[in-house]
């Protein structure tokens, strides 16, 4: 069984936010909803880095271990879901989210949040696979139609990979061997290359 | 052997000098010319400690929302850990260990029968504004704490009894009533704070009604007012635990003081680290005061019979209020003297 995984190449990502754009349309997300953004560190400078980041669907994750309700669940391919249904909108699971991942449709007064909305990895939810259902709730089940994540699909330097963990393992490899990891190494920079690029 | 030990002794003195002149030697260091610093640059280790939070790089993004900026959240396994694996069973222990508490004591002391018996003869002790306020807040306490455990032992009480389709609708009904009638509970202690502080505040003989144990051990009554000591600790905390877990469910209630307090103080950085303290404080507060309350409705209505109808019709029976608060009953009866 696959076990799917993002993965965000910092040296590539260019912040263009064309997967933000595509997982909003592909899955017609409400206003004010993003399950995925892009995050520039150092905006400006030399040595900015962009990374793109959704839920990650974690192996442990914190998210379905603190949920009052119980509502995440793992599917075969390590996709981590939830069924709306049972959500009470209570916003643990983004407390306990390393990456900031569940979002919530309102942001109002008396803790009302609505139901937690977030990546689905194009997984859908629980309903029956590409059903209206499903779609109005969690948005398109790619992975039911044979497809990748939109983001990943749409991304113009593939920075961002999704896949089959060791699939993108070995995309991410070969990067490695061609580019060279050398000016992330300690004492590199100071031996071989003041500037810290490749050299 | 002997001779090794003052060798070593010897040298111990020898370090003990050196480190009293150290600092002397360094400025010398100082004054003199400053070594060169090697300039090490580590882009890749510089990134993901800058991606933790661990450095003070800027990071910017377009999505507009709460900590949309940071990339980690470093507290939340360690919160979600708390939650599950420290506030849900300890809670569930202290809970059960104080209502076994309770019962040895009731064992041990027994209800607390009056010497005289019942006179018959019934004296006014709460008004109706009292008797309101009391049960105003006490009905809001039992929602607000029913709902709340509800919340936080459900998933493992309640899911394996009915199910997590019929636990969703049990937990969503609790959440949007604990979250609508919780802002109500400040205004509960605001009025029984006016209502009753002036009965609760130190008197001569309170040391010594607690040097006593409150005569719950021995026989004969210690000399007490309207308000024992007992009861004035139970106000007290009740004003202080009130407040505690107000504020705390204000925050968890409303985005916007925390979105605000992180606006404003350099020493929150994400507006979910403030949910996670408040979410704790809250708990242990909670769990804190409804052990408290427990012990309330026991002493009120068993350990001690005859207490209760003050809070119901208003009313106490003479010889209770002669046994139990006789330096009160003696003043309602001066009071009754003139009136009639
Ligand atoms: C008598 C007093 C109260 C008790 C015994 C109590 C108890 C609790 C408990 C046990 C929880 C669950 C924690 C968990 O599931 O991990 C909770 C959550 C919460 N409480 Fe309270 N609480 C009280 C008063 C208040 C007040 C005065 C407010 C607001 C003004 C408040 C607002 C909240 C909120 C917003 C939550 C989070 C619930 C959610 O969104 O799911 N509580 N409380
Ligand atoms: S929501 Fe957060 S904690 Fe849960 S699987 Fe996704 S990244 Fe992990
Ligand atoms: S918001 Fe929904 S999914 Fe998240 S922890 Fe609460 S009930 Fe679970």
């Amino acid at each position: 069984m696959a076990r799917m995984k993002f993965l965000c190449d910092a040296e590539r990502c260019i912040e263009c936010n064309a997967c933000v754009t595509a997982c909003k349309n592909e899955h017609e997300i409400p206003w004010g909803v993003n399950r995925r953004r892009v995050v520039t560190i150092n905006d400006g400078e030399p040595g900015e880095r962009s990374i793109s980041v959704a839920c990650m669907h974690c192996s442990e994750a914190p998210c379905a271990t603190v949920c009052p309700v119980d509502c995440f669940y793992t599917t075969n391919d390590g996709v981590v879901l939830h069924d709306k249904d049972i959500c009470i909108g209570c916003g643990y699971c983004f407390y306990a989210c390393p990456f900031g991942a569940p979002q919530f449709p309102e942001t109002g007064a008396f803790g009302s949040r609505g139901k937690m909305d977030k990546c689905t990895f194009c997984a859908g939810g629980p309903e029956q696979a590409n059903s209206s259902e499903e779609y109005r709730k969690y948005g398109r089940n790619r992975l039911a139609e044979g497809k990748l994540p939109l983001c990943a699909e749409m991304c113009s330097t593939k920075a961002l990979l999704a896949g089959d963990g060791d699939k993108v393992s070995d995309i991410f490899r070969e990067r490695v061997m061609y580019r060279g990891a050398g000016a992330l190494q300690w004492g590199w920079g100071v031996a071989y290359d003041k500037q810290g690029v490749k050299g | 052997m002997t001779n090794s030990r003052s060798w070593i002794l010897v040298l111990w003195f020898l370090a003990l000098v050196a480190a009293g002149l150290a600092p002397s030697s360094l400025t010398l260091a100082e004054s003199g010319e400053a070594p060169a610093v090697i300039n090490n640059p580590n882009p890749g280790a510089d990134l993901w400690r800058a991606v933790r939070g661990h450095l003070e790089s800027p990071a910017v993004t377009q999505v507009t929302g709460f900590d949309t900026a940071v990339l980690v959240n470093e507290q939340g396994s360690r919160w979600t850990s708390i939650r599950v694996n420290e506030l849900v069973p300890k809670s569930r222990e202290w809970l059960i260990f104080v209502i076994l508490l309770l019962g040895l004591l009731y064992m041990v002391a027994g209800p607390a029968k009056l010497q005289q018996g019942e006179s018959g003869v019934e004296v006014q002790r709460h008004n109706v504004t009292a008797r309101f306020i009391h049960w105003f807040m006490a009905v809001i306490f039992i929602v607000l704490g029913i709902t709340g455990l509800i919340l936080l032992f459900g998933r493992v009480a309640l899911i394996p009894l009915i199910g997590k389709e019929a636990f969703g609708v049990v937990a969503s009904l609790c959440k949007e009533t604990h979250n609508f009638v919780g802002p109500l509970f400040p205004v509960a202690i605001a009025l029984v704070f006016f209502n009753l502080v002036r009965g609760n505040l130190y008197e001569r003989g309170d040391i010594k009604w607690i040097l006593k144990g409150g005569g719950f051990f021995g026989t004969g009554h210690v000399s007490a007012g309207k308000f024992n000591p007992g009861e004035k600790i139970l106000f007290w905390l009740t004003i202080f635990l009130g407040i505690g877990i107000s504020v705390t469910g204000y925050v968890l209630d409303f985005p916007a003081i925390a979105a605000w307090v992180v606006s404003v103080s350099p020493d929150v950085s994400q507006y979910r680290h403030l949910m996670e303290f408040s979410h704790v404080l809250h708990t242990i507060i909670a769990i804190v005061f409804i052990a408290l309350i427990f012990g309330h409705i026991f002493l009120a209505t068993m350990l001690v019979p005859g207490t209760l109808s003050g809070m119901t019709t208003g009313k106490v029976d003479a010889n209770w209020a002669k046994e139990h608060h006789d330096r009160w009953y003696d003043e309602i009866e001066v009071h009754s003297d003139k009136e009639s």
